[in-house]
């Protein structure tokens, strides 16, 4: 029988909608289990699509929301660090220039973040960063940029 | 030289194709090729002349459905329906034609039929066993017991109703 391709396993993944065949197709093999946890990757979304992705996978550890200026405020950012503080090890926010001091605050909430990017975050003051460095207690292997 | 109105295509196994370039302009690839005038001799493909055979009837049915489509020709709609169900038939139930139509509609990029034979693949996943897939796509699984458990933690209820 001729071997299938990741491209085509993805692209008949995408028509199971069903979670328990989905997570079937998981455990059939290595490969097919690579096809299923592929990253999934979203365009153009604002703070309501954020709202609705991590309402619907609220399982997501890494999150980049990297230059999405004009797209991504403090709405978007809080519904992450709510509905993911669980789970969340990687959060990318660089360049998203409508986080705010504001919206930072609420990261001290998540316990299991690691690597948190806020380059290029002009809202974010150095006055409130400072504070936020002093007071989060990152793990060891932590670092921030 | 003149243009000429079909395109040639050679099997893998060497078994040429004449066909209507306006029936392949709905393969991305052939349509590309013909566009920058590289089509005029025969276009080598690594497809059996069985999978080519089906994917140039398909093509063909697509184009005269489509040519066909305001016409209220009642007679003709019920056959290209028939011929549509055999064909879904046929395909789901010999798996080296399945497989070996999705890769050529892959390459050749024909998103209809892609996402036809993509559909028809979904179909035969759902509602059956990771095993029961295993035997059906002829896979050997491969995780070792460890990771086996490790997956199961993860999407065990799966399982379970």
């Amino acid at each position: 029988m001729l071997t299938l391709g990741d491209d085509e396993l993805s692209l008949i993944f995408h028509w199971i909608n069903d979670s328990n065949n989905r997570n079937s197709f998981s455990l059939v093999c290595k490969r097919w289990l690579r096809v299923r946890v592929k990253p999934v990757y979203f365009d153009d979304v604002g703070d309501d699509g954020i709202c609705a992705i991590v309402n619907g996978c609220s399982k997501l550890c890494k999150v980049s929301l990297r230059r999405r200026r004009k797209s991504t405020g403090n709405v978007g950012f809080i519904s992450i660090v709510n509905k993911l503080a669980q789970g969340l090890t990687k959060l990318d926010l660089g360049r998203c220039s409508l986080i705010s001091d504001q919206a930072l605050d609420v990261i001290g909430t998540v316990r299991t973040i690691w690597v948190l990017k806020l380059d290029c975050c002009s809202l974010i003051t150095k006055l409130f960063l400072n504070r936020f460095l002093r007071s989060l207690a990152f793990k060891s292997n932590g670092y921030m940029r | 030289m003149a243009t000429t109105s079909t395109v040639k295509l050679r099997s893998g196994d060497n078994e040429v194709f004449e066909v209507e370039k306006q029936v392949m302009i709905q393969s991305g690839t052939i349509r590309n090729m013909i566009e920058d005038d590289a089509a005029d001799g025969e276009i080598p493909l690594q497809i059996s002349s069985r999978n080519l055979a089906k994917v140039v009837e398909w093509c063909k049915c697509m184009q005269h459905r489509d040519r066909n489509n305001n016409n209220d020709n009642k007679e003709e709609e019920e056959e290209e329906e028939e011929w549509e169900k055999k064909f879904d038939e046929e395909v789901s139930e010999d798996k080296d034609l399945h497989f070996g139509l999705l890769l050529a509609a892959n390459y050749l990029e024909i998103p209809a039929l892609l996402h036809r034979l993509c559909q028809l693949a979904a179909d035969i996943v759902k509602g059956k066993t990771p095993e029961e897939i295993r035997r059906t796509f002829n896979i050997k699984k491969d995780f070792t017991p460890e990771e086996e458990e490790a997956v199961m933690d993860e999407h065990g209820w799966a399982f379970h109703d």
